[in-house]
């Protein structure tokens, strides 16, 4: 039905326990809380699907929508009302979130929800009972942002104590704009839930719609995270003929990717520029599919200056790539005084994996040998931090040899001649 | 032309003067003048920040702006009110800077109009409750609608000189947007009634974020549009007799995909793979792809390990998997492939029969362009067989409905020879030539 969601048995038995958890959750909130009861079991099964809802990150990673709904809610429902309303809508998603993180994820998440929302209820109520803010409207603003600001801190937070191997983690850097939106939606809903309580002629469908913004904004960083990974998985694709064609050693753009990413990390190069050093190490011996006639039989005795030229004016008749086919010219050639950092990065990173695919226990050597190669100061800079990372993360050969293996892989099972 | 432009450039001018002398008139209360400047400068900032959509239609929240101002208004002068926003907010500094005074005259006058005539509506409904009040906006909408086009419409198909059709289908993708904003834009009044000045931001930021995302991922969309443009030319480059093959591919896979009811997201993945299908010729050398005549098995086990290789890496690639079985001889073919009934493997017959269309109907090395209804008849002729013949039917039909003609003497790139091809023989374009076993010198 949904190739996505896939609707396998274990999916519709999933499914099937969250309905029947709802249920005994209404019964039980009606039972012992009356009218006032069902209205909480509404709200608890509607804070559960928006926590399954994630907006994505443009960076990576997701946050859930229903985080706008607690922070609503912290400030919103007594204390109380609200604790009860937090932890049955976490006991429903449990099923769903095993399914998809597995018991480590499940309890990590579940804790961390749990965390966030008791640290927004305390100070949403701790800003109303101080009356900060001044007037009425004032004072929800202000409690609301201020519990949403304690909720998305305990969130950030916890996270980092609580990371499950695998799960993209979220930094406060690149998700800003997800957590202003959340914020924003969350004070636009407790002021139209006062606004239809306080005798106004207000339609109480403003609640819903008080949602709307965020729900672009869902839309639009959906459609955005969507894009973006066609596109990178698309640079990846290209990224890999000049190997397939036997001009490139099988897995060299993806290992050098690897080593460059870790090497951005380390010297501090972050956001756009670091996709650049990223997609300029995949892509940084793509000239070899421009060569024509004599060059392109043999390709080892082509001058890598001229491969690099080759590569970076294709880059550049895309037009958008011009940053990277920068990089991509400069890592053969640079200036004496070594240039920028990023063609430094992706040089490095390429000439270490020349040196270590082979022997990854050579790590040393290999240094030493890149290390006697390396006179500009700018090359050094990097050389330093690769030899502070190996320090510490002696384990990132291996893991540039794994995101390399599918294609060695392939290769191998073709018996394609590498060179 | 011009002339009937003008006539109506001229009445719209003297209908809005007409609105505004008569709110005055009717309208016993004014509408207050902070909210009035507010709501006029978030219009103006709106509709200077307009998104550009590849169809060359232009999205703005400019009409949130309208609607909120009316129903801030609401019972105090809100004919007029929205007329001044309208009116006042829609001046736009490139039309200015480019002294298009006329052009901006009749921009101002026709939103004036449609803000006036979607505040009348609102007003004269008087449902402020419930579903209600909802069921207000939205028809005060499809009134602004309504007006927005009726005028917009002729003006830009005289102006341009292009059919009202023509004009109608790039408006049309932006009316739903209509109703979104219409429905934010009454939450911004009636919170900005009750609360005041402070909920603008909570709703003018979210906005102004998704816009910004929004404005990203079109500009993300054209770089992956370039980024493979530039590759196509590439192997066009080493396979100087195919100019144009993806292009093409791509455009007769897109007929059979609308053939199909495909959505726009399906077609969009479609045209991708269908440009992308012969990424493989990348890793091929030029010698073997311009090859006169047939492949020595070392050649062809050279060709067929770098396609080997080629599909198991690009499987492993989430997108490209349509490509992968497009380029995969066993599932494009029909019978062969035909037990795997999923939507991977109609876009890969999809692909398949494009690409053989094409194949035939383009002039190569090793043979002339055929005429259209011979590569029909070959394509009937083999289907069920080799290709799929939903997708044959579906290919004949949408050319023959649009009255294109392809193949001999028809073709948009031609390409010299050395020695001109035969002109017998029926076969497909570039790996799917080296590939065919039947073409291997034994």
């Amino acid at each position: 039905m949904n190739e996505r969601l896939g609707w396998e048995p274990l999916q519709r038995r999933v499914l099937a326990e969250g309905i029947a958890s709802g249920v005994v959750i209404a019964t039980l909130l009606t039972i012992f809380g009356g009218l006032d009861g069902l209205e909480l079991a509404g709200l608890t099964v509607v804070t559960a699907v928006s926590l399954l809802l994630d907006v994505h990150v443009p960076q990576g990673g997701s946050v859930p929508l229903g985080y706008a709904l607690l922070i609503a809610l912290a400030y919103l429902l007594p204390g109380g009302d609200f604790l009860l309303v937090v932890l049955f809508s976490v006991l429903l998603t449990l099923p769903v979130l095993n399914r998809r993180s597995g018991d480590l994820g499940t309890g990590a998440t579940g804790l961390r929800w749990l965390l966030a929302a008791l640290a927004a209820g305390a100070t949403a109520h701790l800003a109303a009972s101080l009356g900060l803010g001044g007037d009425h409207n004032m004072t929800i603003l202000v409690c609301v942002v201020l519990g949403g600001v304690s909720f998305l801190t305990a969130d950030l937070l916890t996270a980092r104590f609580t990371s499950v191997p695998g799960e993209e983690r979220v930094s406060a850097g690149s998700a800003w704009p997800v957590y202003v939106t959340m914020l924003s939606a969350a004070a636009l809903l407790a002021l139209a839930d006062r606004f239809q309580h306080g005798g106004n002629t207000g339609s109480p469908w403003l609640s819903a719609i008080a949602f709307c913004p965020l729900l672009i904004t869902r839309f639009s960083f959906a459609r955005y995270a969507q894009a973006s990974s066609t596109y990178r998985q698309t640079i990846q694709a290209l990224s890999i003929v000049p190997e397939v064609a036997g001009m490139s050693r099988p897995g060299h753009g993806e290992r050098t990717a690897a080593y460059a990413a870790s090497l951005a990390d380390e010297l501090g190069v972050v956001g756009e520029d670091r996709e650049q050093v990223v997609t300029a190490a995949r892509l940084h011996r793509i000239g070899y599919i421009g060569l024509d006639g004599e060059e392109e039989e043999a390709p080892d005795s082509v001058d890598p200056r001229r491969v690099a030229r080759v590569g970076a004016e294709m880059l550049r008749q895309t037009g958008f790539l011009r940053p990277v086919a920068d990089i991509v010219e400069e890592v053969e050639l640079h200036a004496p005084e070594g240039g920028t950092v990023a063609a430094a990065i992706v040089r490095v990173a390429s000439r270490f994996d020349d040196q270590v695919v082979e022997e990854p226990a050579r790590v040393r050597g290999a240094l030493e040998i890149i290390s006697a190669a390396t006179t500009d100061p700018v090359g050094r800079q990097v050389l330093s931090g690769l030899k502070r990372l190996l320090a510490v993360r002696p384990e990132l050969v291996d893991d540039a040899i794994r995101a390399g293996s599918p294609i060695t892989e392939a290769a191998a099972s073709a018996e394609l001649i590498s060179r | 032309m011009n002339a009937l432009r003008r006539a109506l450039d001229a009445a719209a001018a003297l209908a809005a003067v007409g609105v505004v002398v008569a709110a005055l008139a009717t309208e016993g209360a004014r509408p207050a003048p902070l909210a009035a400047a507010l709501f006029t400068l978030l219009l103006f900032a709106a509709e200077n920040s307009q998104i550009r959509l590849p169809s060359s239609t232009t999205v703005s929240p400019g009409f949130m702006m309208i609607m909120a101002s009316i129903a801030a208004f609401d019972g105090r002068g809100v004919v007029l009110g929205a007329a001044i926003v309208g009116f006042c907010g829609t001046a736009q500094i490139t039309l200015i800077r480019r002294r298009r005074y006329s052009t901006q005259i009749f921009n101002s006058c026709q939103y004036l109009l449609a803000a006036a005539f979607a505040a009348f509506v609102f007003d004269l409904l008087d449902w402020r409750s419930g579903p209600g009040l909802f069921a207000a906006a939205i028809l005060a909408t499809i009134g602004f609608a309504v007006v927005n086009v009726a005028l917009v419409l002729p003006h830009v198909a005289l102006g341009e000189r292009l059919a009202p059709s023509v004009v109608w289908a790039d408006m049309r993708p932006a009316v739903p947007n209509y109703l979104a904003f219409g429905l934010l834009g009454l939450l911004l009044g009636q919170l900005y009634s009750s609360v005041g000045w402070i909920v603008l931001p909570l709703l003018i930021v979210p906005v102004t974020i998704a816009r910004k995302v929004f404005a990203s991922f079109l500009e993300l969309k054209a770089a992956h549009e370039a980024t493979i443009k530039v590759f196509i030319r590439a192997i066009e480059a080493k396979d100087h007799y195919t100019a144009g093959h993806a292009e093409r591919v791509a455009k007769y896979a897109l007929y059979v995909g609308e053939e199909m009811s495909f959505s726009q997201a399906r077609l969009e993945h479609l045209r991708y793979a269908a440009l992308m299908h012969d990424i493989g010729k990348l890793a091929v050398p030029s010698r073997l792809l311009n090859k006169p005549g047939r492949l020595t098995p070392e050649e062809y086990s050279r060709v067929q390990r770098h396609n080997r290789v080629c599909i198991d890496i690009l499987t492993r690639v989430d997108f490209m998997k349509t490509m992968v079985v497009a380029a995969s001889d066993e599932h494009a073919h029909f019978e062969r492939g035909g037990d795997r009934a999923d939507n991977l493997v109609m876009e890969a017959h999809i692909v398949a029969v494009a690409d053989a269309f094409d194949a035939m109907t383009s002039t190569r090395s090793y043979r002339r362009a055929l005429s259209q209804d011979v590569a029909f008849a070959e394509l009937r002729d083999k289907a069920g067989s080799q290709f799929n013949p939903d997708c044959v039917e579906a290919l004949v039909g949408a050319i023959e409905r649009r009255g294109e003609v392809y193949g001999l003497g028809f073709e948009e790139e031609t390409t010299d020879f050395d020695v001109a091809p035969p002109v017998v023989g029926v076969g497909s374009a570039g790996l799917g030539d080296l590939l065919n076993p039947e073409a291997v010198q034994a």
